[in-house]
């Protein structure tokens, strides 16, 4: 591992900046924990406005790691995933903000997750592709888990961004929140 | 009942894209090579002009859209190149070669141009001392820069490869600007392999992580640049290891695309140990009519693939694998073993 950031934890926990080596482990833990519907659990929190069920199928993952479209901060113990953040950038268009892509956690610890983003705050400025200003979150109002999952981004720094009425249609709501990068309006 | 994919693979004559590396035979021992090229396991078996003519009159009677002559350097056997080429160039397919520019003086481009040559594709892995120090030899740089002079003068379309290596990332910039200078359509980059000699200069080449993000932060917004100008250069960043997870998983219906290696034997990929004959042993229609379009289908070829899920799995140490070019393929013979 060449990566000057990584962050050893108490529990020595492993946090860091995934690469394209990574990819088989990374395609193997999102089978473990499948991603196969596009809905917040416990455990799983997941961009709402990811329309394409391609997105986290193998070949689009290698293909956004490869690009470096899409970043993976992984914690590890003994070499295992104990959480994975995905962070991608939007290909299309000149925003230099990071969507908050995914979450999953064998289990929800806050501590680490703050530990997770405080890396990619000091990391990509640095590693990205984009010059980028902030991450972004959004969910869908009124579906479950919402609560919780904005309750744990508060929580590891995230703030209210805007609320966007019928954003989604027949009335739903979009909610975004946001972590900025350090010096960035 | 038989797929659509099955019906249309009965009316399809041939592969529509071939790569035949003419010789593995080079003048330069490039530290990034990924197939040993001047000393591999293909060298000493290489097929004859005979056997060679043999193969492209095969190809050109199946009419593929485009053939790339790879090497070694192709050059070095200027002779029966000239005359391949004017063969598929009379059935008006597409022909590129690949080559260091070493030999590529104004006479041969001339020579390339009138047999009928389509496109060249040149590699310049840095600026000056920065390429000649991958190729091993002073000098190189400015060859290969008049080759693409040389190309440009006689029109014959050109394409750069660029290699990264933990030297030259910050070239990029001067990279593109020497492609706009001699008109180069095509500006293909993509990461470098460790196997052959890359694997062996592994430590001394390869990139940094960091290296690769900040050179395509750059190449993307030179991308963009460019096709804002005029979009006449086109900019790739190419990914070694996706064709064949893409194949061995999504396509096993018809997959049109062949490699031949200068021993002869067939290749669905390049850069994988496995082959799936030899058309010093049938002729390339004899394999196409017993289902080479269907390769994918092969279980042996699906477990190999798919044991390689990065670049740097390509060299085969943690999976087990032969490695390429430098041990005996996993060899099959789809012919003689009659399973498509």
């Amino acid at each position: 591992m060449e990566l000057n950031s990584i962050v050893k934890t108490k529990t020595e926990t492993i946090i860091r900046l995934a690469e394209e080596s990574d990819t088989k482990k990374i395609l193997d833990y999102l089978e473990e924990n499948s991603v196969n519907k596009f809905t917040l659990s416990k455990k799983l929190y997941i961009n709402t406005q990811i329309s394409d069920i391609e997105h986290f199928r193998d070949l689009n993952i290698r293909n956004n790691i490869y690009n470096f479209y899409e970043d993976y901060i992984l914690a590890e113990r003994n070499g295992k995933i104990e959480t994975l953040i995905s962070l991608g950038i939007n290909k299309r268009s000149m925003s230099q903000v990071y969507l908050l892509n995914l979450i999953i956690c064998k289990k929800v610890n806050r501590e680490q997750l703050k530990n997770m983003f405080q890396l990619a705050l000091e990391v990509l400025p640095e590693y990205s592709i984009i010059d980028p200003t902030k991450i972004r979150a959004s969910f869908e109002e009124g579906t479950d888990y919402v609560d919780l999952w904005k309750n744990i981004l508060q929580e590891v720094g995230f703030t209210h961004e805007a609320k966007r009425e019928n954003e989604l249609g027949e009335g739903k709501a979009l909610t975004t929140m946001i972590m900025k990068f350090a010096n960035k309006k | 009942m038989e797929n659509s994919a099955e019906n249309h693979y009965k009316i399809i004559r041939g592969p529509y894209q071939l790569t035949v590396d003419i010789t593995n035979k080079c003048n330069l021992r490039c530290l990034h090579c990924y197939n040993f090229s001047g000393e591999n396991i293909c060298v000493d078996e290489e097929m004859t002009d005979e056997e060679l003519t043999r193969l492209i009159k095969d190809v050109a009677d199946m009419n593929p859209l485009n053939l790339c002559f790879c090497g070694g350097e192709p050059l070095l056997r200027k002779d029966i190149l000239l005359k391949l080429i004017k063969i598929l160039a009379d059935k008006n397919i597409q022909i590129s070669f690949v080559t260091n520019g070493l030999l590529l003086t104004e006479e041969v481009a001339k020579e390339l141009k009138g047999a009928g040559l389509s496109r060249a594709q040149v590699s310049v892995d840095g600026i000056g001392e920065s390429h000649d120090r991958l190729r091993g030899r002073k000098g190189c740089f400015e060859k290969a820069v008049q080759a693409l002079k040389n190309l440009n003068d006689v029109h014959i379309q050109t394409g750069v490869a660029f290699t990264p290596t933990s030297w030259n990332t910050d070239e990029i910039d001067q990279i593109v600007d020497l492609c706009l200078e001699f008109n180069v359509s095509e500006l293909r980059i993509q990461a470098t392999m460790p196997i052959g000699r890359g694997e062996e200069n592994t430590k001394s080449i390869l990139p940094t992580e960091l290296q690769y993000r900040k050179m395509i932060k750059r190449l993307n917004a030179r991308r963009n640049e460019q096709i804002l100008k005029d979009g006449k250069l086109r900019i790739e960043w190419g990914d070694p290891v996706d064709h064949f997870i893409r194949l061995a998983n999504y396509v096993d219906e018809c997959c049109a695309f062949v490699s031949i290696k200068a021993d002869g034997s067939i290749a669905p990929s390049i850069y994988l140990p496995l082959t799936l004959g030899n058309v010093k042993k049938h002729s390339l229609k004899e394999y196409w009519e017993h289902g080479l379009g269907r390769m994918w289908r092969v279980e042996t070829l699906k477990e190999v693939s798919n044991k390689v899920r990065c670049i740097k799995e390509m060299n085969m140490d943690e999976i087990e694998m032969p490695k390429t070019f430098k041990e005996k393929d996993i060899q099959i013979d789809i012919v003689e073993q009659n399973i498509l």
